[in-house]
């Protein structure tokens, strides 16, 4: 495969524009002395934010989606500075059409939350700006990152302003989610950092002096035993990360505690990045782990499915409805991944991008909800379909996309992931289809208790609904759910050469 | 299939489709020209079928490719329909029995303030339900199969300030999606052994020969969890009575003419993959008799004259189903045609009642309607004698071809039982007839037991109802010459049935069991009422069953609704206890760092996310400046 390096710093913009952005916004050029109304800081956000995503859209130009995979096509591109070079760390960055669309994800969930005016009144001025666009550009970072190195410390970084954010804005109790948040996740990583040492060091002994994944997976480094252990390192951290059950305690105090921009970040977001990491790097660097371990993976997913729904079915907090859910849904991410069929690995990719969309949605109608009853217990709410009109419509349409109902972009993502996992995992994939049915119960159970019913919320007026300019951002997230559920194919072409590259190169290292 | 492509059939799929939404926003200005603009869209969708139909000759059929949907890799699957003789039957039932209900919904809903939403979601589910009869592959399918389980969950709940209408929806669409899953599994396995869900590939004699007998077995039970689903079988049987809570129009739409109807259309069109193991349409069989049994019964002793069509429903689709069990799909098709037919009629009528009676739908508050509205009269005792199999009402030729089909079966596992399951089908027949004229005489016959004054509905409500009542005396004698080598190839019988004309001695033993009915009826409820109490008692443990409607909300209640609960609560206090007390140690230790950082959080918030920078920049850099 060919992948032109650039001479212009053209990827590493979409990591640092927002970075410097998200210091800029902190200058004495955004006080409140210049800028009392806070205006200025906002445009200068939703700029930044906005030009990110432009740029994004523009470098697809460089990603070789829809044509035939051949050995010549251009799969991306890949922007190398050095940093260590004694130590062989580099600033790499890979935009290809896996870590494009990861991005793509980025750019759109950081926008929406920046232009989302509803949000609660605590969470406002330039330090929520700026938290936002350093998370932003944190995650942006691990997308992009091809070095191991690189892509540890973004994958710290990312995590402190959201740990931030929660800690500043968040509910009662958000110093202590914020640490059994950072704790969990910090833990659950030491042992990959210590692994990507080992990494890097068995690679100079080989006279390779480099931690770039590439130029690892070329060598063929690693003995089997090696790759079990480290690959089980990797693995371990990411699924904290995405989280996969039993490594999900995390979570539901997070989403509670979170202030609702945050959670929907965290949420479309934070655990994407496991998912990236898992085919970025475990995969290919470690592939006897998945050949090996793969039922386990599997098993956990399919079990997490039925575990979250489960789990969900019990909740009254609407926050907690939409943490386990989620692991729910990301359940059906890890059976994809553990399936590792380029069909599976595509559905999962697509169902996290699908995710990501859907869940920033619903958490943000969900805060509309709650600001306007001051409780997320939903027994406290009950026929507002008639009171809040806008919200109870676009609430249906993401509630029908979260239960994957054919024509939105869930449904394209889970049935993939099904349709691949059948054929290696029956039974697990058996198990995971209860989510269609569980899922369907507490999502429609939820969305009764809120909207339809007696009406019990006579406190709450028209003024409370979604505002217009709200209604706009929704609807194009609701157009980008509905678009790629009848066409699919844009998002599938980026995936194609990507995911079926990597699968080959398994097949061929199998040989 | 090779077929001519044409693009009338993205007509008859889009314009109920376009329909829904210029229906909705148009309500804004009147809402007479949302309804007159969501009728006109099924009116035009029905030509657009005919004319198609109209050119439809024996082994042709037009494809049509809408665009692509999945894509990727050796997964291709384009959104394209298919009209074939069997999709042209169903375009026509459903747009032209769409028609009439549209028309009728005009007066219906005319007084509602929601009737825009009404139209365009009734409008949508036609635009389904024609997509879930022309898609040609199974996942095409899926998605009107999805999409009218959505419709139907949507007017269910329409009038969604009562809890109870809201929570019948849920069930509908969780019931649904139930045997959705059987839909889903049969579907990967078929494409896991064949790699293909075109529908026509699939069953061709080289792919069914792909399949292992394992896969076969699960495709067959996969495809008929989903039938029952759609058309409330047993197990999944209970949501279509609650089903009763949406408008009447709804009722005889969805979950009467169409929707409920799609199961046996699957089952149809998956037939090679049915029959592969015979089990399956044993399994069938047994199963729709005892639904058709049950349904039966428990119609007998319904005041909700709502509830004693839908019971009946779920009974006429056993009767389906049985048809299909045995191998004759045109006959299983035959019935629903008729069916469609006599209990859109049927609903309607029950429609004109209630709208006439105040919105009263318990029969014991009726009675004597016959002087007061008498077209609604005649048009209900029509479609009751054509349910009840009398000749020469439409009902008669369906079901005397679903009697002769049993006794024609070749299925091992239903041979030896063939003279049973005759009989079976007779007795219910009689049972139909009965519980049907019980209806008629509580509503229309005797003395007006209600309050107010009841009136004979508007002329945009009769017209329809007398069309489908007309439909209901002329159809099935029509189609009865035509149907079988109409859809010879599309549904091939595995037996051929002998299908003489029938003699006069014919026509009288076939009519026989309904008349049976209707005269245990006539004696029972007009003439001999003391017979009927003393009966009454005799049966009490009986009628005691039928009335708690064979408990079996309570059974799913015990057996699945309360162990899932359960389940969850064990789960959630496994997840409280043991993965989250894993972590209680860690808990601990933050909570002392915890006391640290809020003494040292008490500053500026701009200068300590700034700190977080410069900490971060300071790092980066010194091992930049290595």
């Amino acid at each position: 495969m060919v992948i032109p390096i650039l001479e212009w710093p053209l990827v590493s913009l979409l990591v640092f524009f927002p970075l410097v952005g998200a210091f800029l916004c902190l200058t004495p050029l955004f006080s409140a002395k210049y800028d009392s109304s806070g205006r200025i800081v906002r445009a200068w956000a939703i700029c930044t934010s906005a030009l990110t995503l432009g740029f994004l859209v523009k470098l697809s130009n460089f990603i070789g989606g829809g044509e035939p995979v051949n050995a010549a096509s251009v799969l991306g591109v890949h922007e190398v500075h050095p940093w260590m070079p004694s130590f062989g760390v580099s600033f790499s960055f890979l935009l290809d059409g896996l870590s494009y669309v990861f991005c793509l994800l980025t750019a759109i969930v950081s926008l929406v939350v920046i232009l989302w005016s509803s949000r609660s009144s605590a969470a406002t001025g330039r330090a929520w700006y700026s938290v936002i666009l350093a998370a932003e550009g944190g995650v942006m970072g691990a997308f992009l990152a091809t070095d191991l190195l690189l892509f540890y410390v973004f994958y710290e970084l990312m995590l402190l302003p959201v740990l931030i954010g929660i800690g500043l804005w968040g509910g009662i109790g958000r110093i202590q989610a914020v640490f059994k948040f950072a704790i969990y996740t910090l833990a659950g990583s030491v042992l990959m950092f210590l692994a990507i040492l080992y990494c890097g060091w068995k690679a100079r002994v080989a006279g390779v002096v480099s931690f770039d994944v590439f130029e690892l997976v070329k060598h063929d480094l690693f003995s089997p035993q090696e790759q079990i252990f480290l690959g089980a390192a990797f693995v371990l951290a990411f699924a904290v990360k995405i989280p996969m059950v039993p490594f999900h305690s995390w979570l539901p105090d997070a989403y509670r505690e979170a202030p609702h921009g945050i959670a929907a970040f965290v949420a479309a977001l934070l655990g994407k990045v496991g998912i990236y990491g898992i085919l970025r790097f475990a995969w290919p660097l470690f592939p006897l782990f998945i050949a090996e371990y793969g039922h386990i993976l599997a098993a956990c997913g399919a079990i997490g499915v039925a575990y979250g729904a489960l789990i969900a079915l019990q909740q009254k907090d609407l926050r907690l409805l939409l943490a386990y859910s989620s692991i729910s849904h990301l359940g059906f991410c890890v059976l994809g991944l553990a399936t590792n069929t380029p069909t599976a690995v595509a559905g999962a990719i697509f169902q996290s991008f699908s995710h990501g969309i859907v869940t920033a949605a619903l958490f943000l109608l969900f805060g509309v909800l709650i600001d306007a009853r001051k409780s997320a217990n939903f027994f406290n709410f009950g026929g507002l379909a008639a009171r809040l009109p806008r919200n109870a419509f676009f609430l249906m349409v993401f509630s029908l996309a979260a239960v994957a109902l054919p024509l939105t972009s869930s449904f394209v993502g889970e049935f993939m992931i099904l349709l691949g996992s059948y054929s290696k995992y029956p039974l697990w994939t058996l198990l995971a289809t209860s989510g269609v049915v569980l899922g369907a119960v507490y999502t429609l159970t939820a969305y009764l208790r809120l909207m339809f019913g007696a009406d019990r919320c006579t406190d709450v007026t028209s003024k409370s609904d979604v505002s217009s300019f709200d209604t706009a951002i929704l609807a194009a997230l609701a157009a980008i759910v509905v678009v790629l559920g009848v066409y699919p194919r844009p998002v599938l072409a980026l995936l194609e050469p990507a995911v079926m590259n990597a699968s080959q190169s398994d097949t061929e290292r199998q040989k | 299939m090779v077929g001519n492509t044409d693009a009338r059939i993205a007509l008859v799929l889009l314009t109920p489709l376009i329909g829904a939404i210029v229906s909705y926003f148009s309500g804004r200005i009147s809402r007479r020209l949302s309804a007159t603009i969501a009728t006109l869209a099924v009116v035009f969708s029905c030509f657009a079928s005919l004319s198609l139909w109209s050119e439809l000759d024996s082994g042709k059929s037009f494809t049509f490719t809408l665009g692509s949907w999945f894509s990727f890799d050796k997964l291709q699957l384009p959104l394209q329909l298919v009209f074939d003789r069997l999709s042209a039957l169903m375009c026509l039932v459903i747009t032209g029995i769409g028609a009439l209900i549209h028309v009728y919904s005009i007066g219906y809903m005319a007084d509602d303030e929601g009737s825009p939403r009404f139209f365009a979601y009734l409008n949508l589910f036609v635009a389904s339900m024609l997509l879930l009869v022309l898609g040609s592959s199974l996942p095409v399918l899926f998605i009107g199969w999805e999409g009218v389980g959505l419709c139907s969950y949507l007017l269910i709940g329409f009038w969604f300030s009562n809890p109870d209408y809201a929570k019948a929806g849920r069930k509908a669409f969780v019931m649904n999606r139930v045997g959705d899953i059987g839909l889903m599994v049969a579907m990967f396995a078929l494409y896991t052994a064949t790699g293909t869900l075109d529908i026509h590939d699939l069953n061709t004699p080289d792919r069914l020969g792909q399949l292992g007998s394992t896969v076969a077995l699960i495709a067959g039970l996969g495809l008929f969890l989903a039938a029952t689903g759609k058309s409330a079988q047993i197990p999944l049987f209970t949501w279509l009575p609650d089903a009763m809570a949406g408008p009447t129009p709804v009722s005889a739409l969805i979950h009467a003419a169409t929707m409920v109807t799609a199961g046996v259309y699957l089952m149809a069109r998956m037939h090679g993959v049915i029959e592969l193991d015979p089990f399956v349409p044993a399994l069938i069989c047994w199963t729709a008799v005892a639904t058709a049994l049950v349904a039966g019964t428990i119609a007998l002793v319904q005041n909700d004259i709502k509830k004693v069509l839908a019971y009946s429903t779920v009974s006429q689709l056993g009767f389906m189903f049985i048809a299909v069990g045995v191998g004759q799909y045109w006959v299983a098709l035959f019935h629903v045609v008729t069916h469609a037919f006599f209990k859109a009629c049927l609903f309607l009528s029950a429609g004109s009642v209630i709208h006439g009676c105040h919105h009263e739908q318990d029969m014991r508050k009726m009675g004597g309607l016959m002087k007061f509205m008498p077209a609604t009269c005649a048009a209900y005792g029509i479609a009751l004698l054509a349910i009840a199999g009398i000749w020469p009402f439409a009902g008669f030729f369906s079901k005397h071809a679903i009697l002769d089909s049993i006794s024609a079966t070749t299925n091992p596992y239903l041979i030896s039982y063939a003279s049973c399951l005759g009989w079976s089908a007779k007795g219910l027949a009689v049972l139909t007839a009965l519980y049907m004229a019980r209806s008629f005489a509580l509503t229309f016959l005797g003395t007006f037991r209600g309050t107010g004054h009841p009136h004979e509905a508007p002329l945009l409500m009769t017209i329809p109802v007398l069309t489908l009542a007309v439909l209901s005396v002329g159809g099935g004698w029509y189609l009865d010459h035509r149907l079988p080598e109409y859809l010879a190839e599309v549904a091939p019988s595995s037996v051929h049935l002998a299908h003489a004309p029938l003699g006069v001695g014919g026509v009288v033993v076939g009519s026989l069991p309904g008349i049976l009915g209707l005269a245990l009826a006539v004696i029972l409820f007009l003439i001999a009422t003391d017979l009927k109490d003393a009966i009454r008692k005799l049966t009490a443990p009986l009628e005691w069953m039928f009335a708690g409607k064979y408990f079996a909300d309570e059974l799913l209640n015990f057996f699945v609704i309360r162990p899932v609960q359960l389940a969850g609560q064990v789960v959630k206090l496994i997840d409280h206890s043991i993965v989250g007390g894993s972590v209680t140690a860690v808990g601990q230790i933050s909570r002392t760092l915890g006391e640290l950082a809020r003494r040292s959080a008490t500053g500026q918030v701009a200068t300590y996310v700034l700190l977080m920078f410069l900490a971060t920049s300071v790092f980066v850099g010194l091992f930049v400046g290595k």
